[in-house]
């Protein structure tokens, strides 16, 4: 992936999303898809979703720069999901369309999120497979957007595949996430001279002020 | 981020000997999920006990570490002394810290209680010990028994089992990143070529010593055999850099500065995609002769 060296009045953010969802749901799809155009088939390997990074713009001024981790979905490594979720500030549920019962393992890894995660975090739910509903849908797309909204998590149905609604989903997560006490200080960073793109995020202030 | 520190420790002391099993697993889990703590150059006073757990090595008195150092410079001294001189030289918090002088008594004190050579790269595994262990006589049982119990392959003449780990790597690379396989062999790279220092060092020749020694208590709660996807997670964080370049060795003659954390979520996922043949012989490669000679054979 090609890294464009950002127009020096544009702020870049670093935020981790972490992919979660049973196995053959379709996560490693969704990433390489929404990431694809950085990509030739040259760089794609057995692991390319495993840990990538995307930078989408925000608005003129602004990008954030997303460090995706994809989860290894099997049952036997439910437990390490909290190494990649203890720190995320955002995470895609997926869930597969097709499968009534990959929603209900869905719900169950955002009951684990709203429980264990950084408060704050970005939830969206995400049923993939979506050019496969003619023949096989299984999942009514009003009753998962009805749980998310009642959850608060954004909603997508996705298809990795033809990929609908696939950058429309990164996107929104993106729009959605709390950047304004993380800008503010990289402008105040910016102001001071400082490279951003050598710099780690700040941590999080504590009552000191930056003057 | 909660970090591992005495009290957390003493919590998970057993009951009873029955539990003590759930307790080395639990303190496992722990060590992968929250880091020892630690100050920002390495230092920790909870580390020692957590490698005295994960490596079964309780405390023993100092007097046979003594009687060795008694028995002066062994028959390898001249050697170890050119190696010790030149050990982990970008670090300098290590040099503050450790003399080399006791690196040289620890590597001698080994060749005499082990009557064995010393093998080029003892000295890099055995300087994390010293740096973080509470006296020289602790980083002497922990270092021979992480040689004699964990990696005793590697630290032979030949160093068979570091071969092996780099035939193994190659054999991981291949199935988990083809693209990036493909590419370093067609520039004629495996990972001999790369790989060996990392390998035989349980990726402690790659700065800064405060991450690796993160990555070390990993490979002690999990076995040291995870070190080899570990230095493929090290790769495969600047990937790109290695398939953009048309020399991707210049680029693999310093691994880039550890990211321990990073490095440990990716070995987990390349865990989850590795067939289990495949593991089963990662998981003996270092310990078991028997698994070598499987290796060999591979094609």
């Amino acid at each position: 992936m090609a890294s464009n060296t950002a127009p020096k009045n544009v702020v870049t953010i670093n935020q981790k999303l972490v992919l979660l969802g049973d196995s053959a749901v379709g996560k490693s799809s969704l990433v390489l898809r929404f990431v694809k155009d950085q990509f030739d088939d040259y760089r794609e390997s057995t692991i390319g979703a495993a840990f990538l990074t995307q930078t989408l713009p925000i608005d003129e001024n602004t990008s954030v720069k997303l460090e995706i981790w994809d989860t290894a979905g099997q049952e036997r490594y439910k437990s390490l999901a909290p190494m990649y979720y203890r720190n995320a500030n955002c995470a895609i549920v997926v869930y597969d369309i097709t499968q009534a019962a990959s929603l209900e393992k869905a719900k169950s890894w955002i009951k684990e999120l709203q429980r264990q995660a950084p408060e704050g975090i970005v939830i969206a739910l995400a049923g993939n497979k979506l050019d496969l509903a003619q023949e096989r849908r299984a999942v009514e797309k009003a009753d998962a957007e009805a749980y998310a909204a009642e959850a608060n998590l954004l909603f997508f149905e996705t298809s990795a595949k033809t990929a609908e609604n696939v950058n429309e989903l990164f996107t929104a997560i993106a729009k959605k996430l709390p950047l304004e006490d993380k800008l503010n200080q990289a402008r105040g960073a910016v102001n001071r001279g400082v490279n951003l793109s050598e710099a780690r995020p700040a941590a999080q202030p504590s009552g000191s002020c930056s003057c | 981020m909660p970090s591992i520190d005495c009290k957390r420790l003493q919590k998970l002391a057993p009951k009873s000997p029955e539990n003590q099993s759930k307790c080395i697993s639990r303190l496992r889990y722990m060590v992968m999920l929250d880091q020892v703590e630690s100050d920002e150059g390495g230092n920790s006073s909870t580390r020692p006990y957590v490698w005295a757990v994960l490596l079964n090595a309780p405390p023993r008195n100092a007097d046979e570490y003594i009687r060795y150092v008694r028995q002066g410079p062994s028959p390898m001294a001249q050697k170890i002394q050119n190696d010790v001189s030149r050990t982990l030289v970008v670090e300098s918090q290590f040099h503050s810290r450790v003399s080399q002088s006791s690196l040289s008594r620890l590597l001698n004190a080994y060749v005499w209680k082990r009557g064995a050579l010393y093998v080029q790269g003892m000295n890099v595994l055995a300087s994390p010990f010293l740096y973080a262990c509470k006296s020289e006589n602790q980083a002497f049982q922990f270092f021979d028994r992480l040689l004699q119990n964990e990696c005793p392959l590697y630290v032979l003449p030949n160093i068979d089992g570091v071969h092996r780990g780099a035939k193994l790597l190659d054999k991981c690379l291949e199935v988990l990143d083809h693209r990036l396989y493909t590419y370093l062999l067609s520039k004629g790279l495996t990972a001999k070529i790369y790989a060996l220092p990392s390998i035989l060092t349980l990726s402690a020749c790659t700065a800064p010593l405060s991450e690796a020694l993160t990555i070390w208590d990993f490979l002690f709660a999990y076995g040291i055999h995870l070190n080899i996807l570990c230095v493929i997670a090290q790769m495969f964080i600047f990937r790109e850099q290695l398939i953009d370049h048309p020399s991707p060795m210049t680029l693999l003659r310093t691994f880039p500065p550890l990211n321990a954390k990073n490095i440990m979520k990716i070995t987990i996922l390349l865990i989850s995609k590795l067939p289990p043949e495949l593991y089963n012989l990662l998981a003996r490669h270092a310990w078991d002769s028997e698994a070598g000679v499987l290796i060999d054979r591979l094609t």
